[in-house]
Order: structure tokens, then sequence, then C-alpha cells
């Protein structure tokens, strides 16, 4: 039992950071979090004990009754006999069960809960003490004084929690014979919160019931002197009972309807005043103080009203800092009311109902500048405290010499506290404890020796784990108890760079992955999926729609998990296959995947047996199994040359596959996964939410001691984007060097690794221009905004730069575009360096030219909107006119005798008009004209759709317009009939296929033949002439020859086509 | 019907119009029945082509005029096929490399190893090589024109190259020197009027040689655009009279109304539409080379000899750099600008001296 209490402190305070704020009052967690965790236990305990009756009665005594008052009920010497041996022996089995279920339970880390199970293996051989203890822990609660009388109980306590409990105990009585105000100033350093505290506990008190939580509360005050880290976490019994109480609060201010009238009457109001309220009055007037760090945590705060000089978004700022942490609406959780001028009324009321602290600005600066000074005089205070206390102990209690010793310890916890920051709270309590435990144990072998080392301890803090080996070597009996605890508490100090983090905390069960706890999560759906699989490919179901939500994959053989780097994609299948007891294959982007590998190997591979349970021990049919999972990890490296085919093949082995395949890659919308993906069940991982990450990623800082603020942390995360294995690696990378653990210089780091945003062309090229943002940038980081896309950026800035405004005197600013424009120009030589030299390493030489150096002549700002670059829109339209003027150049080329400029210069034109003009003029009459100025260069009836195009100008009327469509389709119709041998192929049909025969062509070719009167025109007949010759003469053109027939075939037929 | 430009043009080396001592040379130059690569340049609109055919002709009869289109295919070596459309005869293969842009390496390579390495078969009666006539030898690339020069050494046994280009600055030494080059000015003012003259006789026209004149001035003394004006203006009235309008192209006109847009306001905004204007031309498929022409003739009107000097200067540099660099806007653009900064500061100075 007294070791749950010990372990529940690491994982639970790491664990759960977030839901420390659940509820109300922050109290110091560990005790509430030991509240937690002992109730089932301690109600065990009390059950079995003898005077369960006995205690109950105490209880309500001291349930009804103020401290002081249930001191004098408490003193029963009756009890210290109820701890004999026999009745604990019974209990020490449940306990022990007990504790692994809520462990396991509870707490996901296997580490952890082996070093628990050690402790329990432990604990077996000295069940008496424990028992006795258990016993003893659950009386002494009640009965405190009589417990500290008896010095058995105490000397049987070994484990470490033991210790801590008697401690507690011993606290417990201090204060009670203590008065408040001593207490007070005992915690000076917590003191408010711990008043409050106490009152809180002590109203508690008077509500519970319950012995057992009567009894957490006890401990939790013990706890609050232990000044343990962890943060809020109420029982639940209590929390309901205040819930009650707040119930009841509002039950009693149900309302009539003239006052809820008035009441929405001076809301309203106030909501007017509200928002028309100013700001600060002296804003700036106070400096924030320096306070040490964390020294607000465990507050909650809420601010309402304006304050005197500071704006709300400082405060919070500063809060943050320190580690506190600020509420939005007032609930039990807030600790203080941080009230400015015009503070809500609501608020204030209802803050006065909680009873919690209202303060003003300066009380809040007082209390981060007090921090400071607080936080150097506890130790010394503590000191003196304890002193004090100890008197009061050695008067009240001197037949125990341990009170002594245990009170010393806790002058060493306090001691330690301060001076050493580096191991978090919660671990030096820890130690402590243990160091406590030790001395307990050497108490009762060896008096004498123990209080030279508990001297030892107070001066020599970090040697405390020496000493405690000392410790057990003096105390013979427990040596196995102390070397466990040992080990314990040595594994999160020291950090081990032995193993990478990221190995070391590997998920190792489900469980433990992060962000995938989800019904809807995907290791769920996968766990399931590979249950069914096998009954899956029996049933033979139908495709689903892929726009089908929540299937379940039956369909599918294979499954594609898709997600950015470290989110956990391979942890999660390697333990869903564990778990599911698969035997996993996997090949991942270090193993060459071509398409023979895979289809040999792998497909071999998959219909083997597997001997791995044989070599495990296992015999028997468990031995062979014939569950595998492929596992193609990183299918989207299955590209080059190396991999050739492979994903082609994968597909294949996955139509064909006897066994559940599983695929992963980063992004399935890529190319190259566009075939897989409609093979695969599609599981997409997202990244997790910071705070998921931060809260496992909080556990193991600290587990390693590392110490982070969880701002810090979560910024960290942030710029890791949210990448687990980075944060990892970069929290290590920090606990390595503890220069870079410093906290300020980790905020400054996480800001500048911040500042890797990707920017889109957009928001680059507005910063190009900003003078406002260039004050603030080198020249590095303004040639960088060239490189967000540097194939479009000197795009986007030669588009813009005539929209931005610089900021200089107006004569200027065309000097200045032009030295612009000269830059962009130069900027361009450059590019085309670059690009047919393939001289990349001039990139940051453009970046100067074609970004920086026209960012720089024009700084100012963009005053229009951002113009996507026009020149990508004009080339493609300039190479299409260029390619239509090629068209048209290529088919009166036997005709005309320019280059291709000339028909763009100067023939289009004229060629367009002598075809048009007689349609305009002689309407039909001039159809044969036209016709015959389109025969004699050979053009299509397509191509003066070219040429219109070519030689209209914007600004210019398309003559076609005025042709009367009549004609136009008139004009069409004859051109069709008319079937012209062209002397080239007509583009739009494909070669080879209108291979007519020798006679048809020649049919045709008379035909043509009396049309064609220009003797040059005739292009077929000559060759056809020339054919004799050509097959006579030269060898050499006949390829060009039979080319040319079936060229002109075409042309033929495509003409007949069009006649149909 | 062709228009006038292709009906009524020579065929033969002594019917040719103007520079008939080089066409006297030319003939001299085939009659000895071998002659050396020939690398024949001039501005566009001079003849060169209509030159180069009166010499086939003279070469080989009236067979090269039998001529065919054929499209050939190449294979890159980066596997690419490529396909070229080629004009040819028996004796003849034409082709205009650039058409395939950067591959017209491997167009050159091939074609000219396939034409060369045959040999006639009849060789009686006939040359013994082949003719070879690339078109627009200045804009190869840097590549090609190096492939070129071994092959018109290896092959010149079987085949004659005949290079065309605008101008043989952009063409490589080394091919300049293995060939003859001829260089085929453009035709004076009176000699385009002559031959104008000449063709409205043959379509039974009369033109004045007043106007004659004044279409081979706006012609810029280009033939070929002289006499598509010339019948354009046929087109539009006739018979002519002495005054008439000459319908200029229109992208000149579309140059001068971007140039007057530059002249009237000196702004980012103007630069912006402007800009536009550029563009347009660009599409249209306009040499950009001629824009900055184009436009620096048109800008320096207003400006005074200083100036001049100056923003010719620099339509110069950002002409070169152009040639140099990959997007021809931007260097238009930044001459603009330029001429902008410029002109606005010359104005506002001499403002400033009036006041």
């Amino acid at each position: 039992m007294s070791r749950d209490i010990r372990s529940f402190f690491l994982p639970k305070k790491s664990q759960k950071p977030k839901d420390e704020d659940d509820d109300i009052i922050p109290e110091s967690p560990d005790v509430q979090i030991k509240n937690k965790k002992k109730e089932p236990r301690k109600k065990r305990v009390i059950h079995d004990s003898d005077d369960e009756t006995n205690t109950k009665k105490t209880s309500l005594v001291s349930n009804k009754s103020p401290r002081n008052k249930s001191k004098p009920d408490l003193k029963e010497v009756k009890v210290v006999d109820l701890f004999g041996n026999a009745p604990i022996k019974r209990t020490e089995p449940l306990v022990k069960k007990s504790k692994k279920q809520t462990e396991t339970g509870i707490h996901s880390d296997d580490e952890f809960e082996k070093s628990l199970l050690e402790i329990d293996s432990v604990a077996v051989g000295d069940k008496p003490e424990i028992k006795q203890f258990d016993g003893g822990n659950s009386e002494s609660n009640h009965k405190d004084t009589t417990t500290l009388k008896t010095p058995k109980n105490k000397q049987k306590a070994k484990s470490p929690a033991k210790a801590v409990v008697t401690s507690a105990k011993q606290n417990y009585a201090n204060k009670k014979e203590e008065s408040k105000l001593n207490s007070k100033r005992k915690f000076s350093e917590f003191a408010e919160i711990e008043v409050h505290n106490e009152e809180d506990n002590i109203k508690r008190k008077k509500m519970d019931v319950s012995v057992c939580d009567n009894k957490t509360k006890v401990k939790q005050l013990s706890e609050d002197n232990d000044d343990a880290d962890v943060s809020t976490f109420e029982d639940e019994s209590s929390s309901k009972h205040k819930k009650k109480k707040v119930n009841t609060s509002l039950n009693e201010s149900v309302l009539t309807d003239e006052e809820r009238h008035e009441r929405k009457m001076h809301s309203a109001a106030l909501y007017q005043k509200y928002l028309h309220r100013s700001g600060p009055k002296h804003l700036g007037a106070k400096e924030m103080p320096e306070g040490s760090p964390d020294c607000l945590k465990n507050c909650a705060f809420l601010l309402t009203g304006v304050l005197d000089s500071f704006e709300r978004e400082e405060i919070v700022e500063a809060i943050n800092k320190y580690s506190g942490c600020v509420k939005n609406a007032i609930s039990k959780k807030v600790t203080h009311v941080l009230a400015g001028e015009d503070a809500g009324p609501a608020k204030m009321s209802k803050a006065l109902e909680l009873g919690i602290k209202i303060i003003s600005e300066d009380d809040f600066l007082q209390m981060i500048a007090d921090s400071k000074n607080s936080k150097n005089k506890t130790s010394a205070k503590n000191d003196t405290n304890d002193d004090t206390n100890n008197k009061n102990h050695s008067n009240k209690s001197k037949k125990s010499p341990k009170d002594k010793s245990v009170d010393k310890s806790i002058i060493d916890i306090k001691k330690e506290k301060s001076p050493k920051e580096k191991h978090t709270n919660v671990t030096t309590v820890k130690e402590e404890k243990s160091s406590e435990n030790v001395k307990v144990n050497a108490k009762n072998s060896n008096k004498s020796i123990n209080s030279g080392e508990i001297k030892k301890d107070m001066k020599i803090d970090k040697k405390s784990i020496k000493t405690e080996k000392q410790d057990s070597e003096s105390s013979n009996k427990n040596t196995t108890v102390i070397s466990d605890v040992k080990r314990e508490d040595q594994k999160p100090i020291h950090i081990v760079p032995a193993s990478m983090w990221v190995e070391k905390y590997k998920p190792q069960n489900v469980k433990q992955i992060i962000g995938q706890h989800g019904d809807a999560s995907n290791v769920k759906k996968l766990t399931n999926w590979l249950t069914k699989w096998y009954v899956n490919r029996k049933a033979k179901l139908p495709k689903p729609s892929p726009w089908a939500k929540n299937y379940d994959g039956g369909y599918y053989k294979a499954a594609l998990l898709s997600g950015p780097p470290g989110v956990g994609k391979t942890t999660t299948v390697s333990l869903v296959c564990k778990e599911l007891g698969f035997d996993m294959v996997e090949y991942n982007a270090s193993d060459t995947r071509n398409k023979t590998l895979i289809k040999e190997q792998i497909g071999e591979m998959l219909t083997t047996k597997s001997l791995s349970a044989y070599a495990k021990g296992d015999v028997g049919k468990q031995a062979v199994t014939k569950k595998h999972v492929l596992v193609m990890d990183e299918v989207d490296g299955m590209a080059g040359n190396e991999d050739r085919g492979g994903l082609q093949e994968l597909i294949n082995l996955i139509k064909m596959t006897s066994v559940p395949i599983i695929c992963m890659c980063n992004d399935r919308n890529s190319q190259k996964m566009r075939s897989l993906v409609n093979y695969c069940y599609d599981l997409r991982f997202n990244r997790p939410r910071v705070d998921q990450i931060k809260s496992a990623m909080m556990s193991i800082c600290f587990k390693e001691g590392l110490k982070v603020a969880p701002d810090v942390l979560s910024q960290l995360i942030v710029a890791a984007n949210q990448d687990v294995r980075q944060t990892l690696n970069l929290l290590s990378m920090w606990a390595v060097d503890p220069d870079l653990a410093d906290t300020d210089r980790l905020r400054k780091d996480t800001k500048t690794v911040k500042k890797d945003i990707k920017l889109g062309p957009w928001e680059a090229v507005r910063k190009v221009f900003s003078a406002e943002d260039h004050k603030s940038m080198s020249i590095h980081d303004k040639s960088d905004l060239f490189f967000y896309d540097y194939s479009l950026a000197p795009l986007f800035v030669q588009e813009n730069y005539l929209q931005v405004a610089p900021h200089c005197p107006k004569h200027e600013v065309l000097q200045r575009i032009s030295k612009a424009a000269d830059s962009i120009s130069l900027g361009d030589l450059v590019d085309k360096r670059i690009r047919s030299a393939q001289a990349w390493s001039l990139l940051p030489t453009q970046a100067m030219y074609s970004s920086v150096i026209p960012g720089h002549e024009l700084a100012g700002h963009v005053a229009g909107q951002i113009q996507f670059p026009g020149w990508l829109g004009k080339n493609s339209r300039a190479g299409k006119l260029h390619r239509l003027c090629q068209e048209i150049h290529a088919h009166t080329r036997l005709s005309t005798s320019g280059s291709k400029s000339s028909i763009f210069l100067d023939y289009c034109t004229h060629l367009r008009d002598a075809i048009v003009n007689p349609l305009i003029k002689d309407k039909s009459d001039g159809i044969a004209k036209s016709l015959e100025v389109l025969e004699s260069y050979h053009l299509l009836r397509e191509d003066l759709d070219s040429l219109v195009e070519l030689s209209v100008w914007p600004g210019q009327r398309n003559p076609t317009i005025l042709i009367d469509s009549k004609v136009k389709a008139a004009m069409t119709r004859t051109y069709n009939k008319t079937s012209s041998a062209l002397p080239y192929a007509p583009g739009t049909i494909k070669r080879g296929s209108a291979r007519d025969d020798q006679e048809a062509m020649d049919d045709e070719e008379l035909s043509d033949q009396p049309e064609d009167s220009d003797p040059e025109n005739d292009a077929l007949i000559k060759k056809k002439k020339t054919k004799e010759t050509e097959k006579s003469s030269s060898s050499k053109e006949k390829p060009g020859a039979s080319k040319e027939k079936p060229s002109s075939s075409k042309g033929k037929a495509s003409n007949k086509a069009k006649k149909k | 019907m062709s228009l006038w430009v292709d009906k009524h043009r020579p065929r033969d080396l002594a019917k040719l119009d103007f520079h008939k001592d080089q066409a006297v040379r030319l003939k001299s130059l085939v009659q000895q029945s071998d002659f050396p690569h020939l690398l024949v340049y001039g501005p566009s609109g001079a003849g060169k082509k209509t030159r180069i055919m009166c010499l086939l002709r003279e070469l080989y009869g009236s067979g090269v005029e039998r001529l065919r289109q054929e499209t050939m295919h190449f294979t890159t070596p980066s596997n690419k096929k490529i396909e070229i459309m080629t004009v040819s005869s028996n004796y003849h293969i034409e082709v205009n490399p650039t058409d395939v842009g950067i591959h017209d390496r491997v167009v050159i390579m091939d074609l000219v190893k396939t034409v060369a390495q045959t040999h006639q078969i009849d060789s009686s009666g006939q040359r013994e090589f082949k003719v070879v006539i690339l078109n627009e030898v200045d804009d190869l690339t840097k590549d090609a024109q190096h492939a070129l020069r071994r092959t018109m050494e290896k092959y010149v046994a079987t085949c004659r190259l005949i290079l065309i280009a605008n101008s043989i600055s952009r063409v490589i030494p080394a091919i300049k020197s293995r060939c003859l080059t001829i260089r085929v000015p453009a035709p004076t003012e009176n000699e385009i009027a002559s031959v104008l003259q000449l063709v409205c006789k043959k379509e039974s026209l009369n033109l004045s040689s007043e106007l004659a004149l004044r279409i081979a001035k706006c012609a810029d003394r280009n033939l070929r655009r002289a006499l598509l004006m010339c019948e354009a203006c046929k087109v539009q009235q006739y018979p002519f009279t002495q005054d008439q309008k000459i319908p200029e192209p229109d992208w000149q006109l579309f140059i001068k109304e971007t140039a007057s847009m530059v002249l009237s306001e000196q702004s980012p905004k103007k630069l912006g539409e402007v800009r536009q204007k550029l563009y347009e031309l660009i599409i249209h498929g306009i040499p950009p080379d001629m824009i900055f022409a184009g436009l620096l003739k048109e800008l320096v009107h207003n400006c005074d000899m200083a100036m001049k000097c100056q923003v010719a200067s620099y339509a110069a540099k950002y002409e070169h750099r152009m040639r140099l660099g990959n997007k021809p806007i931007f260097h238009l653009e930044a001459f603009i600008a330029k001429f902008m900064a410029i002109y606005k500061k010359f104005i506002e100075e001499s403002m400033g001296d009036a006041f």
C-alpha cells in the first residue's frame, strides 16, 4: 500500500496534468491523488480490521468536531493493540491485489508497473510490517495521537510510503498541536493557499461522513506540508459534497419575477458599462516584478474588471510564465480573483460565496515579488518551524524517538527542495521519502547511527542516495527493500543517454499510443479489421462506396495507414499485431522492393508457417502459426529504379493475398499512391492534439528529471509540427545539454523554431515589398522569401512590383521602379543561366536580383491585391498562337517564301482579307474567289479561323462578323464539297489508319487534276509523276514517296469523310 | 489565285529585278558545276529565298520546282519523338530546324546525314550533290550550330548546304568560315517602286510612281510587305489616287499606340497598362527585337539629342539582355520603366527651366 502512494505520485502527475484543474480547490495534488487511490484499499483494510466500528465512531466524532476537538477523541490507547500481527496477515494479499488493479487500470506506464511489481514482491517478504502499517495507517489517521505514541507501529513501517504516511501523521499531529497561526507561519511559502486548504479541509471534514474521506483529508493536510508539486485533485466524494453545496446555494437564490426583471435591467446596464469601459488608467505605470519560477503554481486566477496599470494580456502572460493558470469563469478551481475597476459583480459575489480570495493588482504583483524573497527564506523558515515542531513533538511524544527523525526528514525535504531545482519537486519528495524510510528502518536497528545520518542528509542533499546506501548497509533487515527503493529512485534521477528517448519511451501497448484512445480511433479500427480479416475473407463482402463513413474495411484485404511522420503509424501496427498475436513481416524503405522481390520473396514468405514460436519454447500447435501480417512500411518510398514495378506487384499481391497486408505511407494523395489506395482500407492518422502530446511529454520529462515549463513544452510541440518523435528528440537534446534546458532560453528557442512556417507565394511577395517587415529581417531572411517557391517568386515579384507604394518621395518613385525593373531583368538573365546550364548554385544570385533588390528599392506596402503572375497565362497564349502560326506556315510553305515571323508580320492580315473580303463584298458570289485563295495556299477551312485569331488585335473588330452567316455556311459547304488535294497530311488524322488502296487514290488524283490550275499547287500530281523516276533513280527517296502517298490519301479520306 | 507577292515571284536568276550583278555572279558560280556551301543573309523581304530557288533552278533545271511536303520523324537522345515538316524536291530538301525548338540539333545531325550519305545513282546529267537548305540559321541553338560544322566538312562530296539567315551575327564563326557568305541587301525604295509598278503592269493596273514610292517607304524596304500593301491598297481603292491612304500593318499601329501611351503619362499605373500592350505584342508573335526597334523609333521623337543617345543606348542594353534572357517582357518593361524615369526627369527639368 505504502508503495502505491509513492508510486502514484509520478505518473499521475505527469500523465494527467490537464485533469488537475478538474475540480475545485487546488490543494497540493499529491495528497489528492493519494486520496483517490487509497480509498478502496483503505476501505478494505478497514473492513478487515477488527475495530471497524470503533474507527467509524471516532471518525464520526471527529467529523463533527473541529480539529482540536477531534484530537482528544482520537486519543485511545486501544488501537495500538489492534495493530497486532494476526489480523494484518489476512489483509495483505487483498491489499496487493487492489494495488495492482488500480495501477494497471490507471497507469499506462509499463516501466512503472514493473517497478511496482518488484516492490510488491519485496513487500510480500515484509508482509507483517505492511499489514501492520496498513492497519496502522488507517487507524493512525483517526487516532493520531495514539498512533504517535505507539512505537511499534512506526518501527514496523519500512517501505517508503509508509514513512511518508508516518511523516504525514506526524505533521498532522504537529498541526494539531500547534495553533493555526503556527501552521501559517510554518508554511509561509504557501501561506494563503494552505490556509484556504486547511479551512476547506476542515469544512469538508464536517461534511464528510465516510471514514476514509476523513482519513484522506488528514493525509492531504500532511501532504500539504510536504509541499508536493502535483497539482490539484479532488477526491470524488468530497467534490460531490461541494457540488451539492453549490447547488443548494443556487437553489436558495431562486428569485421572483420582479427581482429577475430588475436583475436583468441591472445586468443590461452593467453590460453597457462593460462595453464602454476604459482601458488601464496608468498603463505601464508599474513594472511586472521578477518572481521565482513556478511561484504561481497551483494558483488559478480569474481576472475581472479593468486593472490599473496592466493590460489583461500582460497579466495572463505573467501568470502563465509563473505556471499559474487563468480561468474564464468562476469555479471552485479558482484560487484567486484578481479584481480591477468595474469588476463583474456576479463574479465577485460568487467569489465571496465560494470563499475565494479576492486580490487587487498590487496584491498580485506582491505575490510574485514575494515569491522570490519567500523562496529564499522558506528553507530557513522551515528550519525554524520544524525545529519548533520538533520541540513540540519532543514535548508531546517523547516516548517515540522516531518522531524526531521523521520530523527531521521533513526538514530535509524542505531544505532540499529549494536548492535542488533541477529535480522536480516530486522526485525530491520521493527521494526524501525513501531516505526517510531508510532512516526509519535504520532506527529500528541502530538509533545512534541514524541521527548522524540525518545530519548528513541535512548537510549534503545530493548525497542522499549515498547515505541511503549506507543506511541500507547498516540496516540488515531491510536491505532488499532499500535496494529496490534505490533502484526506483535512481531511475528518474540520473539521465541515461544510453538509449534514445524515442526508443526508451516507445509505447509498449496499444493504450499508450498518443491520441489513439477513442472508439473511432485508428487503433481500434485496425484491430477490428485485423481480427475480422479471416472471417471477412469468407464472407465475400461487396465493395463499399467510397463515401461510406465508418466503414470497417471488411471488403479490403489490405489497410493503408497514412499520416504525417511521427504520429505513430508504425508503432500502432506493431503493437496491434503484437496484441492480436500476428507475426509481422516487415518491409520498409531500407529493403529493396522491386517486382521480382515482392513476387518471389514476399509471396513465398506469406505462404509459409512461422516457427518463431518454437524459438520461444512453445511446442505443439501453438508453436506453428500461420498468422502473418505483411507490413509494407513507407510504401510511398517505393519508387525509382530500385523498386521498379514494386507498387504494381504489391497491388497484385493484395489481390491474391491470403494474409492481411498493412501498408503505410505519409501522403495518400500523392500520385504514386493513386492506384494503391483503391485496394486498401483507408486509415488516416491525424496529428495528435498538442495537449495530448504535452501530457505524455510531461510525464517523460518528469521521469528524466528534465524541467520544462508547460507553456514552453506546448510551444515546442507546435514548433515540431505535433510530431511526437520530433518532440521527443528535441527534448532529449535539451536534457543532455543543461545550458539548453534553461527555461528562458527554451522559450527563445521555441520562438525561433516557430519561424519556419511555410508561406504561400502571396504572403511571401507581400513581405518582399513590406517596409514594415524589412525592419526585422536580415538579408538572408529576405532572400528566404524567394526560396519559398523559387520558380514562382520572380514572376510574382514582377507581376506585383508596380502595385507597390514605396515609402519614398514622390519624384523618386519612377526612378526606383526603373531600378527594380532593371534588377528583375538581370534576374531573368540569371534564370536563363540556371535553366539552360543547370547552374542551380546561382539561385541565391537570382534571389537577390529577382526578389531582394526590387523589394529593397520599392520598400513600402503593396497597395492593391496581390495578383497571380499574368506571365503564365500570356505565355501559354503566345504558345498557342505560335502553334497556329506554325501550322499555317507549314501549310503555305509551298507557295510562300517567308519564314514563320513573316506570316505573323505580313501575311496573316492580307491572307485573311483576301479570303474574307470577297465573302463580305460579293456575298455568295465571292465564295468561289475566297475558296480559290484557300486552295492556292493549301489552307484548310480551320486555318481561316486561325488566321483570324492571329490577325485580330485587341480593340479591333473581327472581320468575320461581317460575313453573312448564310454565306459562311454556304462557303463551308462548298469547301467540303470541293475536295482539294493537299500536299501535306492534315494533322488531325492519325497516320496509317487511312491506308487507301492504290486505285482509289489514283482515281482521286485523276479527278483532282483538272481542278488544279496552278501547276505549282498540284503537288500530288508532281509526286505521281516523280514516282516513277524516284523508283528508278534513287532508292533513298522511296520512303519519302511511299510516305507521301498515304498522307495524301489521308487528306482525301478526310475530305471524303467531310462530304459524308 | 495567289496573292501578288507569290504570283509574280521570279523563277529565274535572269529575271530578278534588283541586285542584278549579284545574280550574274551567282549564275557564273553555278555554271562551274560546283559551288561551296552558301550562307545567304539579309533582312526579310529582300529576296533571299527567291534568289536561292532561282539558283537551284539554274543548277538542276525545273525539277526543283516539283515540291512536296513530308513530315520526318526523329528521336532525341532522351527518347522524345519529334516530327518536322520538310519541303523537298528530288534534288534538294528544305527544312526549318527551329520549328522543333531546342531539339534542332537532332534534326540537323540526322537529316543532313541521311541526305548526305546517299549518292545520286544517276549522276549523268545531274549534279553529284544534293542541296540542303536550312532556314533561320541564326536562330539555331549553339549546339546545333556546332553539330553542323563537322557534317559540313564530312559530307561535302555529296551535299551542299545553303544556310539562310537574317543576320550572321549569331552564326558561329566556324560556320561562317566554311561558307561562302552572300549578303542580300534590302532593295532600295526606288527598286521597290519599280517592282511594284512592274507587278501592277502585269496585273494590268496603273500605279503612279509617287504612290509606289510612298508604299515602298511605308514598307520599310521590305519587298514582300510592299507588294502585300500594294495589293491591299488596290483592294481598298482602285483606281489608285495620289494621296491614297496606305494601310499600315496592325502591329506597327499597335506599337505606335503603345509608344504614345508611354509618352502621355509616366507613372507606375501607366507602366502596368503598357505591360499589357507589350504582352499583346508578344502574344501575336511580333519578335521582341522588332518591338524594341519600333518603340525606340517612336519614343525618341520627342527627345533632344542627348536624351536620344541615352534612350538608344538603354534600348540596346535591354535588347541585349533580352537575347540573353528567357522572358522578353521583363526586359521590355525594364526599358519602358527606364525611359519613363528619364523622360519624366527630363520633362520636370525643362518645366522647371520654364518657370
